[in-house]
């Protein structure tokens, strides 16, 4: 089996987009989050969310109509770009059949199901264009993207909501590796819409004012948008070709809680068996572990079952090993979250930097993890592991490690 | 390493056509349609379960908070779960070896806009939390798994009309990892007010209808509902259980083709290349290939592709295999029909025989087509998924054989 | 048009109806004194659904942790009266 590596970032996050300034933002702890403009939040009872406000989605799609998809298209092709100019590699190298996409997302094209009611209440549903059918499926997002770079090979969405970035990722290492494909974009993205908002703060899972994983008095998660999309190839090609090489792919595990849709099992059960099936599909024992990105969305449930998990598996070496959340600074970015966070991953097993988790003010001690908390850290980590939760009881974890020579 | 080779040991089907595998096989082989004129949806040609009451197979606990596609699945599920003797204790954790990969297109679709209308028309304060989970794509199959005890690997797959076979494959894979003992893999889709509605405004119900694929007076395709679930694992699997397997999956392909998110392309290279690959994958050649299973809908442009790469890859071996569209009877079930295609070759191979085209009349597409079911002899099918969005799907399955 | 009144058995078979429709049994074997989560099985979100079809059809406003304080039939009926009558003091006054 070849060994697979990322060679290309490209993320559009509420901190900025471009890995470069994605990366200075991250570890200069900057947030992202605000009152909400996408839509009137009067209506709501919460107010804040992590927003990309400076998108212009006609920068990044050329050979189609930009106002013929939705925003999670938009998105995901912006980052599917800079990651594919990022890596350097000219695509027209590798045969067209042997170059494909795989993407995760929590909600899809959400916008076309909006569009639907507001038209039907305003005028009936005789008066819903045909368009709005056809745009709303969600394997659209890697549908766009083929036809955006010319994607001749497997294309697919996995929809696993919030650990959906790590599944998509997982399943172009897949078929590199088995030699299936040749060059994959993978990734995930989502885009602001009130149906997930209305839900959130509906369960009154939003924050007040800022998002604060681990924290004592932490108050919720903050809803966001983005795309991550991350270029992998084999080490063989990348070596072959000389590309920068952000990091490795060293293995990944899924799981289910199989308990309720939205609250995690108390012990931790799936979560705790993903980050096994990672560690042991890598090749690695717990000892391995430099630095844990965290999936630690700010409820006071979420991250305490994190914590459980952790200290579970890691046992006595649990609070040594630094574990930051940079929904602090994102909000969750759903169905993109995971995969850009194994963009910081990669990004920090290549400079060393492990991000922040801010707004942190007092630990929690039913937590007692390093947090790393609201200063980035020089630590040279070797090996990370990209822990990813999702509704209907979908984990999953990946680790990835430092390519050396 | 030898990679291991991946069998199926059960299914469990719920189709418009027939509830169950031995009701499906029959209504399937006799060439009856489940597509008419809808009795829930105006002016729209389907092919639906009517009312759906899981409670014999799921129990009276736990349905409330499943949506209408979830039912479908969960039942399918139990289904596979009881052939194959793998069925969980209710009152136990679940094996965390067994799981579920369901493809969809839909997915949840109505729950979700029954969510926003509520919101938008009564208020952001009165959405239910009960029914916010569903508006997740990936709910269907998290709920299966909650209700069944499922908590191995869970993933929902999404390739347009070609889901069902992405998922198959996508299970595959991952057995073939290791990274679980038994998956259920296929799909599940529901008509709904918002899937009705899409049809007919994009103008893919048949105006007539009836739905005949590959036929020369072919005006469009039905809505259809339903799931379909094989359950895969290992060939050392299912020995050490003492199970016998039904049937090999031997080759997967897909490619893309996509110029735009509507329409097939005419030169059906994606198509062509898909069906290669899964050939190539399974090391068999044409002339192995006994019996085609289509993805023709009714669509013309989509069939008329189809047609064009089975030309194209079969050449004049193509006049010798029998081919059969069995969306003539249960419909274009979206993210569910490659699953379904895919147990229908499955009964192909079992009884020898292509299935019946129902509603056939004549063709000029050059292939072996025919409303009567059509007896061959060998042991590979070939099914094919194409979406008309560009994602080409191709799987070929053997009749098992040690 | 003047709001509806409710007498506490009205409430009564309303709330036993809410709480056996979200936990799939009957009305009658809902007991008055039986413990939501112990009891019945309520969980965080059954519960927040009851509240939103109490806030529904008695077209009040309870906030949150006040109704989480409420763990059987009886509790909950009282709070329900409790703020129809806080309701008609406002609109009132």
């Amino acid at each position: 089996m070849r060994r697979v590596v990322i060679t290309g970032i490209g993320v559009i996050t509420p901190i900025g987009s471009g890995k470069d300034v994605f990366w200075k933002a991250l570890l200069a702890g900057t947030s992202g989050v605000s009152t909400i403009t996408s839509f009137d939040s009067a209506k709501y009872a919460a107010h804040l969310g992590g927003e990309v406000r400076d998108f212009d989605a006609g920068q990044y799609v050329k050979r189609q109509n930009p106002d013929g998809m939705g925003r999670a298209s938009q998105m995901a092709i912006g980052a599917a770009g800079l990651a594919l100019q990022d890596s350097g590699l000219d695509l027209e190298s590798i045969p067209r059949r042997r170059r494909g996409v795989s993407m995760g997302t929590t909600s899809g094209e959400p916008v076309f199901v909006e569009r639907y009611n507001d038209i039907k209440l305003a005028s009936g549903e005789d008066a819903v264009p045909a368009e709005v059918f056809a745009c709303y499926p969600c394997h659209v997002i890697p549908t766009h993207i083929a036809i955006e770079f010319d994607l001749g090979g497997p294309s697919i969405m996995i929809p696993t909501a919030c650990a959906a970035g790590n599944y998509a990722i997982g399943y172009g290492y897949d078929l590199i590796r088995t030699g299936r494909a040749d060059v994959m974009l993978c990734g995930g993205a989502d885009a602001f819409s009130r149906i997930p908002y209305q839900g959130f703060a509906r369960l009154g899972a939003i924050a007040p004012e800022r998002c604060q994983p681990f924290d004592k008095n932490r108050k919720g998660m903050v809803p966001g948008e983005g795309s991550g999309m991350l270029l992998l190839e084999s080490l063989d090609a990348a070596l072959g070709r000389g590309a920068k090489i952000y990091a490795e792919i060293l293995g990944y595990g899924v799981s289910c809680d199989a308990h309720h849709m939205t609250a995690a099992h108390p012990q931790g059960d799936g979560a705790v068996r993903a980050m096994k099936s990672a560690i042991k599909e890598s090749g690695l024992s717990t000892d391995d572990i430099d630095y844990i990105s965290a999936h630690g969305t700010g409820t006071p449930t979420n991250d305490r079952i994190e914590s459980i998990a952790v200290h579970a598996l890691f046992g006595e070496r649990a609070p040594l090993v630094p574990m930051s959340s940079i929904k602090s600074m994102l909000g969750h970015t759903m169905g993109a979250a995971s995969a850009i966070e194994a963009a910081a991953c990669a990004l920090a097993l290549d400079s060393g930097w492990i991000p922040p988790t801010i707004n942190h003010d007092e630990a929690d001690p039913d937590c007692g993890l390093d947090i790393v908390p609201n200063t980035a850290r020089l630590t040279n980590p070797k090996v990370v592991l990209n822990n990813s939760y999702a509704f209907g009881g979908n984990n999953a974890a990946m680790c990835l490690g430092r390519y050396e020579a | 390493m030898m990679s291991p080779r991946i069998v199926v040991t059960g299914v469990g089907v719920v189709s418009p056509l027939g509830i169950g595998i031995d009701a499906f096989a029959e209504g399937l082989y006799s060439g009856v349609t489940a597509i008419t004129s809808s009795p829930r949806f105006l002016n729209s040609t389907t092919a639906e379960m009517g009312e759906f009451n899981p409670a014999p197979w799921l129990g009276n606990k736990g349905v409330r908070v499943l949506d209408r596609g979830t039912r479908l699945l969960t039942v399918a599920a139990q289904m596979a779960l009881t052939a194959t003797g793998l069925s969980q204790d209710p009152a136990g954790e679940g094996d965390a070896e067994l799981g579920m990969v369901c493809g969809t297109m839909f997915g949840g679709v109505h729950s979700i806009a029954s969510f926003d209308w509520t919101g938008l028309t009564e208020g952001p304060s009165y959405v239910s939390p009960l029914e916010f989970p569903n508006t997740v794509i990936n709910a269907p199959a998290g709920q299966a798994a909650i209700k069944l005890k499922l908590r191995g690997v869970n993933s929902t797959v999404c390739g347009g009309l070609a889901s069902g076979l992405v998922a198959i494959n996508y299970a595959a894979e991952f057995l073939r990892f290791g990274r679980a003992r038994w998956l259920m893999a296929g799909g599940m889709e529901e008509v709904c007010d918002e899937a009705a509605l899409g049809f007919n405004k994009l103008g893919l119900s048949s105006p007539t209808c009836s739905v005949r694929p590959f036929s020369r007076d072919a005006d469009g395709t039905a809505a259809g509902e339903g799931a379909a679930l094989w359950m895969l694992e290992t060939e050392e699997s299912a020995e050490q259980r003492g199970a016998e397997p039904w049937l090999e999956i031997c080759g997967f392909g897909q490619c893309n083709d996509a110029k735009t998110i509507l329409g097939f392309d005419a030169r059906a290279t994606g198509a062509i290349a898909a069906i290669e690959q899964a050939l190539e994958d399974a090391g068999t050649g044409v002339g192995e290939i006994a019996c085609i299973i289509a993805g023709a809908s009714g669509s013309p442009t989509g069939d008329a592709m189809e047609a064009r790469a089975l030309r194209h890859v079969f050449g004049d071996h193509l006049l010798k295999v029998p081919v059969s569209a069995p969306k003539a009877a249960f419909g274009e079930v979206m993210g569910a029909s490659g699953a379904f295609c895919a147990v229908a070759a499955g009964l192909a191979l079992q009884r020898q025989a292509a299935p019946p085209t129902a509603g056939f009349t004549s063709t000029d597409s050059g292939l072996l087509i025919s409303s009567a079911a059509q007896a061959f002899s060998g042991e590979y099918a070939l099914v094919n998924a194409f979406s008309c969005d560009g994602n080409n799907t191709a799987l070929v399955i053997r009749l098992w054989k040690k | 048009m003047a709001d509806v009144t409710y007498t506490s058995d009205q409430i009564r078979v309303e709330i036993r109806r809410m709480i056996a429709n979200v936990t799939e049994r009957e009305p009658d074997e809902v007991p008055d004194t039986a413990h939501f989560m112990d009891e019945l099985g309520v969980d965080s979100l059954m519960a927040m659904e009851v509240m939103i079809a109490i806030d529904k059809k008695f077209k009040i406003d309870i906030p949150e942790e006040d109704f989480n304080k409420a763990t059987n039939v009886n509790e909950s009926v009282a709070m329900v009266e409790e703020w129809l009558a806080a309701k008609a003091v406002t609109v009132s006054a």
